[in-house]
């Protein structure tokens, strides 16, 4: 019957988007209802960084480039949402030396949202003004480029004091980031980056990831749809890094540096790159894991190891790298209930038989 | 790089006498062959197996600890033992995070030596903390020698010394012995060379040792003249390395060897001469001439080859 598979049809596109918002209120329940009031701020932290690893995966899902420079525009939305709410009096006080083109800013005090909004703006333009190397560059070039990027706004970050106050932390950024916020934001950038990846615009990245030349035989233009990729991501990083900054209040260049891009990269790697479930499902996954860590470090093991946490989580990626390198999802949305019988995200053979085209073993 | 500005030139200061000019220009060129040999290490691993190995910098950090450690003793023993450490590390290294992963995309070797970096970083967190530990260098090292009524340090003559004298023996047994050709071959083309009959993994434990070995000689040289020692120690010189080698050109010994000293030549003279709120930018114009080498020459300046992409 036409309107019954019409009618799956659709439910098949919103399945994905609607099972992983399902996924997000059940924490977001647990945190609320369920789990004591120590978890609160561990839950509105996974809250954000969905946001910013969705943000890494809108670019390095669809184009298959992995990026090690997406905190950078967290840097930038933070600091400029920072700036913007922060209020006029304390500003004026703190930001003496601040440059003549940005001295309008110390009269400006923004609501939280629309001061989100401007800095996921505010990214995307950052983003869209660097693209024009970055998109044309592949592979191992394009992580060093990332890269590259991701210690010029760092360098800059911790050296112009009289804007970012450098090494010292930011004062009086009001704490507007709630856990019913956070939440809201994730819910959004699940569509978004569900929306992208199941458009035109997301299909053609998509097909240059899997094979450049094909996809450019057929008319994609791959720099530019690389580009739309980089600028939406970027947006999205922008207000994760806004949210981020309304959350923890006083936070300084370094936050934004290598174990930040490390955490956010081991989420999606570990999850599953090329797919939004597989960020998501990375984010809880490995939350749950750092604070059974955590616990460990601090309650058996009584703090005498700190940096345990970390080190065992650099083991798991390594594993997960060698024993499933497409992520736990490998790779693959959440399948369809009906398609259970052939569970494809469970199969490991038909993930590492997509992977990259590999090197012969002569040997 | 900035922040872990060498201190022993501090009293240089108050006027440029000749005397400065030449203590600067003898430093610039013996840590620029330091970081060339980082850099002929970064690429060596990078031409063979396509690894951009940025736990390269975290075996520097091990071989100042083990510097720490031997502080006390003779200082034949704090050469011979930080220098097999910082080998055995690394092959190490190899053995357990990269040789499974030998098959894997460029990409998969990327993510994976930062994983070795960040793992290495929070071990040394783990044991001896954050707090950088004080590696006072033997009073012998660092006292001036008269060179033609000139005093120079001692630590930046040997330096020198070492660094010319260990880029030779490398260049010379790349050249020279079966084991050199192999690489060399390997790092043309690898898939080649193993048709041809060069043992993979024989190829790749000599890499990773060689690259142990030069790490281990940096080790020494660098963490004498900066005096202490801290997790995080290797990343500042791992960057000037990385930036120099892929200015060079990563994916020809030659071109990174060369880039590498010329970076490191000049990053040093501009810390000894800029101020010091200057000399920091310095590192966002390195990364701006990064993205744009490999865009408009991703070969690098002095390379044909292009850098293996995936």
């Amino acid at each position: 019957m036409a309107t019954a598979s019409r009618l799956e049809n659709l439910a098949r596109q919103l399945w994905v988007p609607a099972v992983l918002w399902v996924l997000l209120l059940i924490v977001y329940f647990l945190a609320q209802f369920v789990l004591s009031a120590q978890y609160t701020g561990i839950v509105l932290n996974l809250f954000i960084t969905t946001v910013l690893v969705l943000g890494l995966q809108v670019f390095s899902g669809n184009s298959g480039i992995l990026s090690f420079g997406h905190i950078a525009f967290a840097a930038l939305g933070a600091y400029l949402s920072a700036l913007l709410t922060i209020p006029v009096g304390i500003k004026r006080t703190t930001f003496l030396e601040m440059p003549g083109f940005l001295k309008w800013i110390l009269d400006v005090e923004m609501g939280t949202l629309s001061s989100t909004l401007v800095s996921g703006l505010f990214a995307a333009v950052v983003a869209l003004i660097v693209a024009t190397p970055i998109v044309r560059l592949r592979g191992v070039p394009a992580g060093i480029a990332t890269l590259a990027l991701l210690v010029i706004v760092f360098t800059f970050n911790i050296q112009t004091t009289s804007i970012t106050r450098g090494t010292s932390t930011m004062i009086g950024v009001p704490a507007t980031t709630t856990i019913s916020s956070a939440f809201l934001w994730a819910l959004v950038a699940v569509v978004v980056a569900f929306a992208y990846q199941a458009s035109r615009r997301g299909m053609r990245l998509r097909a240059s990831r899997e094979n450049e030349a094909a996809a450019r035989s057929v008319g994609v233009n791959v720099p530019f749809e690389r580009g739309v990729g980089w600028v939406l991501s970027a947006f999205l990083m922008g207000v994760g890094g806004a949210l981020y900054g309304h959350y923890i209040i006083a936070f300084s260049a370094g936050e934004f540096y290598f174990a930040a891009t490390f955490n956010i990269v081991l989420m999606l790697v570990i999850g599953g790159l090329t797919s939004v479930s597989g960020a998501v499902v990375g984010v809880i996954f490995i939350t749950v894991v750092k604070e059974i860590l955590r616990n460990i470090e601090n309650g058996a093991l009584d703090g005498r190891y700190p940096g345990l946490t970390e080190l065992v989580l650099a083991a798991i990626l390594i594993f997960v790298l060698v024993k499933r390198p497409r992520g736990l999802t490998a790779g693959h949305e959440i399948p369809w209930p009906r398609d259970w019988a052939m569970p494809r995200w469970a199969s490991r053979r038909r993930g590492a038989a997509a992977a990259d085209n590999q090197v012969a073993d002569v040997t | 790089m900035a922040s872990r500005r060498p201190t022993s030139d501090s009293e240089s200061r108050q006027e440029h006498t000749i005397q400065d000019v030449i203590q600067t220009a003898v430093d610039s060129i013996s840590y620029g062959a330091l970081y060339a040999l980082m850099a002929l290490s970064l690429a060596l691993l990078f031409s063979v197996m396509g690894l951009m190995n940025f736990a390269y910098g975290e075996l520097i950090m091990v071989g100042g600890y083990t510097m720490f450690i031997l502080r006390d003793d003779s200082w034949v023993l704090l050469l011979v033992i930080t220098i097999v450490v910082v080998t055995v590390i690394s092959v190490l290294m190899e053995r357990i995070a990269f040789r499974p992963l030998r098959d894997a995309s460029p990409n998969t070797l990327l993510v994976a030596s930062f994983a070795v970096s960040y793992g290495l970083q929070q071990l040394a967190y783990m044991t001896v903390g954050p707090i950088p530990k004080g590696v006072s260098p033997y009073p012998w090292l660092v006292e001036s020698l008269d060179i033609l009524g000139i005093s120079v340090s001692r630590l930046s003559i040997i330096t020198f010394v070492v660094t010319i004298a260990l880029l030779i023996a490398v260049t010379a047994g790349l050249n020279r012995t079966m084991l050199g050709i192999q690489l060399r071959a390997s790092t043309e083309d690898f898939d080649m060379a193993r048709l041809v009959g060069v043992r993979a993994n024989r190829v790749i434990v000599a890499a990773f040792a060689i690259t142990g070995v030069l790490a281990g000689v940096v080790a020494l040289c660098y963490v004498s003249r900066s005096g202490s020692v801290s997790p995080t120690l290797g990343q500042g010189p791992l960057l000037v390395a990385f930036v120099g080698g892929v200015i060079g050109g990563l994916g020809s010994l030659t071109g990174a060897t060369i880039g590498g000293f010329l970076l490191g030549a000049a990053v040093t003279a501009l810390q000894a001469t800029l101020p010091t709120d200057l000399s920091s930018y310095t590192t966002l114009f390195a990364f701006s001439a990064v993205i744009a080498i490999l865009v408009l020459r991703p070969s690098g300046l002095f390379a044909r080859r292009a850098v293996r992409e995936a």
